[in-house]
């Protein structure tokens, strides 16, 4: 196997699937414990975008602590990854006001953003770690 | 609603970005890696030839000198060397 996908892979293993072994956990508790509220309801909490800082704030820190052979293309993914995870942060914040604020909401629309803003944020962190090896 | 639209949209672009930065990087280690196999083939053609001619033209001077060596043994052995060149490629020739 190639260096760089055996890195993608062991990154994919021991970040990703590290940070959603809670989420495993929370759910076979609510299972258990026969908790009123659905799993989903936490990631409409932003949960998972907490998760997605940890991973990014990883990754960004893992790519400027090494010099990449392509030094532009490297700040230049660094800036989208940080501006992703400024984004998040804002839904994030969005998202922990809905309930606050008693707004009007589709909840469908904010858990498919949750997710999808950490697909994305994994997505940034991957290539943005990926690229402090090359 | 239109915010969170908004934002989706936003980290859209931002990931678009990432994913742009690998695209050029990966085509850019392509091309160099293209760059190398073309020299190492370059490379080794030069170096077979080079050691196929220094190998024939080794073997055509140690002919030579035992041609030179047998008709005039007395006269010309002591200006000889006494071991032949070496062979540069024992296969060729």
């Amino acid at each position: 196997m190639p260096k760089d996908r055996l890195r993608l892979t062991r990154w994919f293993l021991f970040t990703i699937m590290a940070s959603i072994v809670p989420f495993v956990f929370l759910a076979f508790g609510y299972r258990l414990a026969k908790h009123p509220e659905h799993i989903w309801l936490l990631f409409r909490k932003g949960e998972l975008l907490l998760v997605s800082f940890g991973l990014a704030a990883v990754s960004i820190a893992d790519a400027a602590s090494f010099r990449s052979k392509y030094r532009t293309a490297q700040l230049w993914c660094l800036v989208f990854c940080l501006f992703v995870a400024g984004v998040a942060a804002v839904g994030y914040t969005l998202v922990a006001v809905f309930d606050v604020i008693r707004f009007e909401y589709n909840s469908a629309l904010v858990d498919f953003g949750s997710i999808a803003l950490f697909i994305m944020l994994i997505i940034c962190s991957g290539i943005t770690a990926k690229h402090s090896r090359i | 609603m239109i915010l969170l639209v908004t934002i989706l949209s936003l980290a859209l672009l931002g990931t678009l970005g990432c994913i742009g930065t690998l695209v050029y990087v990966n085509i850019k280690e392509h091309e160099a890696n293209q760059v190398v196999v073309t020299d190492i083939r370059d490379e080794l053609t030069r170096t077979y030839w080079q050691a196929s001619w220094r190998a024939l033209a080794e073997d055509a001077i140690n002919s030579s000198e035992t041609y030179v060596q047998l008709s005039r043994p007395y006269r010309i052995a002591a200006s000889m060397p006494s071991q032949p060149y070496p062979r540069a490629l024992a296969s060729v020739g």
